[in-house]
């Protein structure tokens, strides 16, 4: 479904990607992982064509990025950004989702069908003449995938998701990416929050100075005791215990590591 | 050669910060922001507050830099005490020398054009003597290493480095207690540890005092010397860190880090705030 071959792109001088390989099918969740200015957003808009690669080529849905129009893919491609206030402006939540159905040609019927189903998939129906700037962060945040949902684009993208979110709202965040993946939902996930990723195990690609260190489940990829600090992030704490008391395999959760502990204890 | 920016701080017995039963509704809002809230820090401490998004953390330490009720208007009952001072009694510059405020995102904070001239700029405000400001600011900037970016414009700042550029500019004020509301959920968590192991230093160094809100627990229990929790406006729990950490925390919707849940299950007495003190216990026995 996506095919990214050996891209590179710079700002001005400033070298982002310096050479990205990898391909994703249908129904994946991805996470992209790595620290700051490492170049996760970057790649995240090469996806959906808002920037082209200045070498190598981006395919979505077997369409090559670099001839494609933006609209066209952005219809298939959605993207949810990292910093909510970017993305609201409307003056009510339902104008708020409803807007971009008007740009992609929605009836009125859709339109309103649409809006009614992801208000009330998103819990947001009693804010629906709320001005959306008024929202809480994570209100805010579920508005924001509400809208992007609204018009089903087949490839959800969700740039840093948890920033400035509560536990309760990272719960609410894991329990929507296992939805969307039911649902046959491609999720990509940009992130430097391994804490948050590590329940839903995703394929993860760890990126660092705009390469890719390594790709794998999320678990399996912990084993590597340096890959983490390498991409100059932490290890989840789990990972980071099951290797500091010599365990071949992480624990999926805390109640697992309490079992693996006792275990490695009697040994 | 190291200069020595603050004397240790010779705190007096009084609390650094003294909550009385703080009592806010916002302008037109018919539900208190803040209900009742009472709580004491004595100086040289480290607090870490934490609760769900809108239960009253930003409000509370707007309250403590007076931001509320000053800028924020609305109904206020109680008092805050600043080393006994009652903050209605004081205005905002002298405020400012006492407690600094950093915001989660440096971008709202910084405006200058560069390094320097921002950190000059709370100075020129207060009206400190040119050469005064300029040795705070060299003081400053050699405290925390930033010689390389000294003359640097703003805007080719990393977001950690415009972080500490943030603290900086408040730190020339030298403040006695520091109000860091989540200042690092834009970081990675490598670059959140260095905000953090600064507050540390200059708790340690300075006895400077700190308040910390701050979502992601791993990375702030090691600092903290007490834990409040805050839920629907009120303090539902306020205890030095290890005890509140054997607490029903997740009752408060927050999120207790794995290594402290995998002790607690295993009835580890005391509990190891970090994994590498964890894997230590468990290796010793």
């Amino acid at each position: 479904m996506i095919e990214v071959n050996d891209i590179y792109f710079s700002y001005d001088d400033y070298q982002v990607l310096n050479g990205i390989s990898f391909k994703v099918k249908t129904g994946e969740v991805l996470a992209v992982v790595g620290s700051n200015g490492s170049g996760k957003t970057t790649l995240l808009k090469h996806l959906n064509g808002i920037l082209k690669p200045k070498r190598g080529s981006v395919k979505v849905f077997g369409m090559d990025t670099g001839s494609v129009k933006i609209s066209e893919l952005s219809r298939r491609v959605g993207l949810v950004m990292q910093n909510s206030d970017h993305q609201l402006f409307a003056s009510s939540v339902t104008d708020e989702i409803s807007f971009a159905l008007r740009n992609f040609g929605f009836s009125k019927i859709e339109i309103d069908s649409h809006v009614r189903e992801v208000l009330d998939e998103f819990g947001l129906y009693e804010f629906r003449n709320r001005p959306p700037l008024s929202l809480s962060g994570g209100e805010k945040k579920r508005l924001c995938i509400a809208t992007v949902m609204a018009w089903q684009p087949e490839i959800v993208m969700l740039d840093e998701p948890t920033v400035g979110q509560d536990a309760v709202n990272k719960k609410n965040l894991r329990k929507i990416i296992n939805r969307l993946s039911q649902d046959g939902k491609t999720v990509i996930i940009s992130t430097h929050d391994l804490e948050f990723l590590w329940p839903i195990n995703p394929r993860t690609i760890v990126i660092s100075h705009g390469k890719v260190l390594t790709d794998g489940s999320l678990r399996s990829i912990s084993l590597n005791g340096t890959v983490f600090a390498s991409a100059n992030l932490i290890a989840p704490q789990l990972a980071a215990l099951a290797s500091g008391i010599g365990l071949n395999e992480p624990p999926a959760d805390e109640a697992q590591a309490v079992e693996m502990i006792k275990q490695w204890q009697k040994a | 050669m190291f200069i020595n920016p603050f004397k240790k701080i010779k705190h007096s017995k009084l609390d650094v910060v003294e909550v009385k039963n703080l009592t806010f509704y916002y302008s037109g809002s018919s539900r208190p922001a803040l209900e009742n809230v009472n709580f004491g820090l004595a100086g040289g401490s480290v607090l870490l507050l934490v609760g769900v998004s809108g239960c009253g953390k930003t409000t509370l330490l707007r309250s403590i830099v007076g931001l509320v009720p000053k800028f924020y208007a609305g109904k206020y009952e109680g008092s805050v005490l600043l080393n006994g001072k009652n903050i209605n009694e004081m205005d905002m510059p002298e405020i400012s020398q006492y407690v600094g405020y950093l915001f989660q995102n440096p971008d709202n904070q910084l405006f200058s054009y560069t390094v320097e001239r921002d950190l000059a700029f709370g100075l020129e405000n207060l009206g400190v003597e040119k050469s005064e400001a300029i040795k705070r600011i060299d003081e400053i900037i050699q405290l925390l290493s930033l010689d390389g970016i000294r003359k640097k414009p703003i805007y080719e700042l990393s977001d950690g480095q415009k972080q500490v550029v943030a603290l900086a500019g408040i730190l020339v004020l030298r403040p006695k207690l520091l109000v860091l509301d989540e200042p690092t959920s834009l970081l990675d968590p490598r670059t959140a540890l260095s905000i953090i192991n600064i507050v540390k230093m200059l708790k340690d160094k300075f006895g400077i005092s700190a308040i910390i809100v701050e979502h992601r627990l791993e990375l702030a229990l090691e600092i903290s010397d007490y834990i409040m929790v805050m839920a629907g406006g009120s303090v539902k729990m306020f205890d030095s860190t290890r005890q509140a950490l054997r607490n029903r925390l997740q009752d408060y919707g927050v999120a207790v880090p794995p290594v402290i849940s995998v002790q607690r299950e295993l009835m580890c007495d005391p509990l190891e705030l970090t994994v590498k003190d964890f894997v230590g216990r468990l290796h010793a026995r």
